[in-house]
């Protein structure tokens, strides 16, 4: 028990994103959550995250069954304590965030419907791995001589491999969460010998605070959203009434379909 | 650094360029919807063909890009190698051990643990034969593999010195190499000049010993020099001239490495 308590003591933020994985599948059906549950408690959906941006975030302690929960749990407790001793509680966490933001905007961008799950922001621990290691040498693939780094790419590789055969899995959002966690590491949180950056470093920098920023802002606004460019472009959808009577809407959960309707009115409205 | 520096600047252009794309659309979106909704659609698209040419393109690189296939090849000899490795002489140390501790049979397992790259039992076995055997330099041999694979260099390093110290030829020259290389990466280049002319000295000229004083003398800002390196590093192998994969790969990683200082092989 006191080895325990030693590990939470040295890792608290992990220990933390754990006990939210769980608490918050306590509050649904661990076992099979409803969607209507998960959305009430934080899912992501392109309809929305306009009104209810912090969806970008929340999603990422939310599971969509035990098994689900299960894998993710594991994954955390393994590689997250490493992770959390390499950067420090408040990077960490700024990771974690990042990352869950990173997987949550590449998955609306992608592909439809309902998100949830911590796998972006696990992907981005990855990520934040590979990044730290390449910062630690004299060169940036000097790391990769090595097996550790290696053997992260590696897992990183078979874990998109196994999501492209698995169903209901957002290989998207994985991405996303890696591309981010690797980022945020690499540009901000662990500068390794770089020290200081010139003109052109802090400009990528910018660039990359500027396109997340942006594409946040543009899952928020649905542009482009199929079910909008048919509205838009006039092609059936016209009216509130058929949007109530819509068999593709009617099998959505409530708060979506809530959302279709008030995206509707607010179109008329403008 | 002209070059890097050009790549940077044309990356942070691209992020500007990719962050600037919503928000006009969005503005666009503000006087009218259906355009907008046109437009995103067709950047959409545009953006995914984009991805996936670029994947393509990335993919064909990959292969044409010299140090690939020797890489592969590596990879695929190491997978084969694990899966093949003859256990029984680890069997029969441990046996032994059960009646009486050495050197050699914590060698023999430690071998065999190699091959199936159990860092962990390579290490214990290995300190336990250095304690048996202080002058036991094939065990520190391993050990220093074993380190460096871990990424452990400064440790590494001092075991493939001390390997070194007690038999300079030790491992048909990898013993040396394999100081020099550690050196390289700590950053004690007089000490790794050192080691890697002793090497070519003794064995002649090694591709992969040639690739590391190229660095050397990159970082000594010695352009000519790192070329000169290089183009020998680069020479295809004389008639009936063996050529291990690890020089393989050392060859293609100077070929690659020559393009980008401006030389030909």
């Amino acid at each position: 028990m006191s080895s325990l308590t030693e590990q939470i003591e040295r890792t608290p933020v992990t220990f933390v994103i754990a006990l939210a994985y769980l608490a918050l599948a306590l509050m649904s059906d661990p076992i099979d959550p409803s969607w209507d549950d998960l959305i009430v408690l934080g899912a992501a959906h392109r309809l929305l995250l306009h009104d209810e941006p912090w969806r970008l975030v929340t999603y990422a302690f939310l599971h969509g069954g035990f098994i689900h929960l299960l894998f993710n749990l594991y994954c955390l407790v393994i590689i997250g304590p490493m992770v959390e001793a390499s950067l420090g509680k408040v990077k960490y966490a700024i990771l974690y965030v990042v990352a869950a933001i990173g997987g949550c905007v590449a998955a609306m961008i992608w592909d439809a419907g309902l998100l949830v799950g911590g796998s972006g922001s696990l992907f981005g621990m990855f990520g934040s791995i590979v990044a730290v290691n390449m910062r630690g040498g004299r060169h940036l693939f000097d790391a990769f001589q090595f097996r550790g780094p290696r053997s992260v790419v590696a897992l990183i590789a078979v874990n998109f491999a196994i999501g492209l055969f698995l169903p209901m899995v957002s290989n998207s959002g994985h991405f996303g969460g890696l591309v981010g966690g690797f980022v945020v590491t690499f540009l901000f949180l662990d500068r390794g010998r770089s020290g200081t950056l010139d003109g052109i470093g802090r400009s990528i920098q910018v660039g990359w605070i500027a396109v997340l920023a942006s594409l946040s802002l543009y899952v928020m606004e649905p542009v482009g959203h199929s079910w909008f460019v048919k509205f838009r472009t006039g092609i059936a959808f016209a009216t509130r009434q058929e949007l109530e009577q819509d068999k593709g809407i009617a099998k959505e959960p409530k708060p979506i379909r809530d959302a279709v309707l008030a995206w509707h009115d607010r179109f008329h409205g403008r | 650094m002209g070059s890097r520096n050009s790549i940077r600047i044309a990356f942070a252009v691209l992020l500007f360029v990719v962050a600037a794309i919503p928000p006009v659309l969005l503005l666009l979106d503000a006087e009218a919807p259906g355009r907008a909704a046109r437009i995103t659609g067709s950047v959409w698209a545009v953006a995914v063909q984009s991805f996936w040419y670029a994947l393509a393109a990335a993919l064909v690189a990959a292969l044409v890009y010299p140090p690939t296939m020797p890489w592969l090849r590596l990879l695929l000899r190491g997978m084969r190698e694990r899966l093949t490795v003859d256990q029984s002489p680890m069997f029969q140390a441990l046996g032994r051990l059960e009646h009486h501790e050495t050197a050699d049979d914590h060698f023999a397992i430690a071998q065999v643990r190699w091959q199936l790259r159990d860092i962990g039992k390579v290490l214990f076995h290995v300190n336990r034969a250095l304690e048996l055997d202080p002058r036991c330099t094939k065990a520190r041999f391993l050990g220093a593999k074993a380190l460096f694979d871990i990424g452990q260099v400064p440790h590494a390093a001092n075991a493939y010195a001390q390997v070194v110290a007690a038999d300079e030829q030790f491992g048909f020259g990898d013993a040396l190499l394999g100081l020099g290389r550690c050196l390289v990466l700590l950053g004690q280049d007089a000490d790794a000049v050192r080691a890697l002319e002793r090497h070519e000295t003794i064995y002649g000229p090694s591709r992969r010993a040639l690739v590391l004083r190229a660095r050397l003398a990159r970082r000594e800002h010695d352009g000519a020099a790192a070329r000169e390196l290089l183009r020998r590093a680069a020479q295809p192998p004389g008639e009936g001239e063996p050529m291990s994969l690890e020089e393989q790969l050392a060859r293609a990683r100077a070929r690659v490495a020559l393009w980008r200082l401006g030389g030909v092989a």
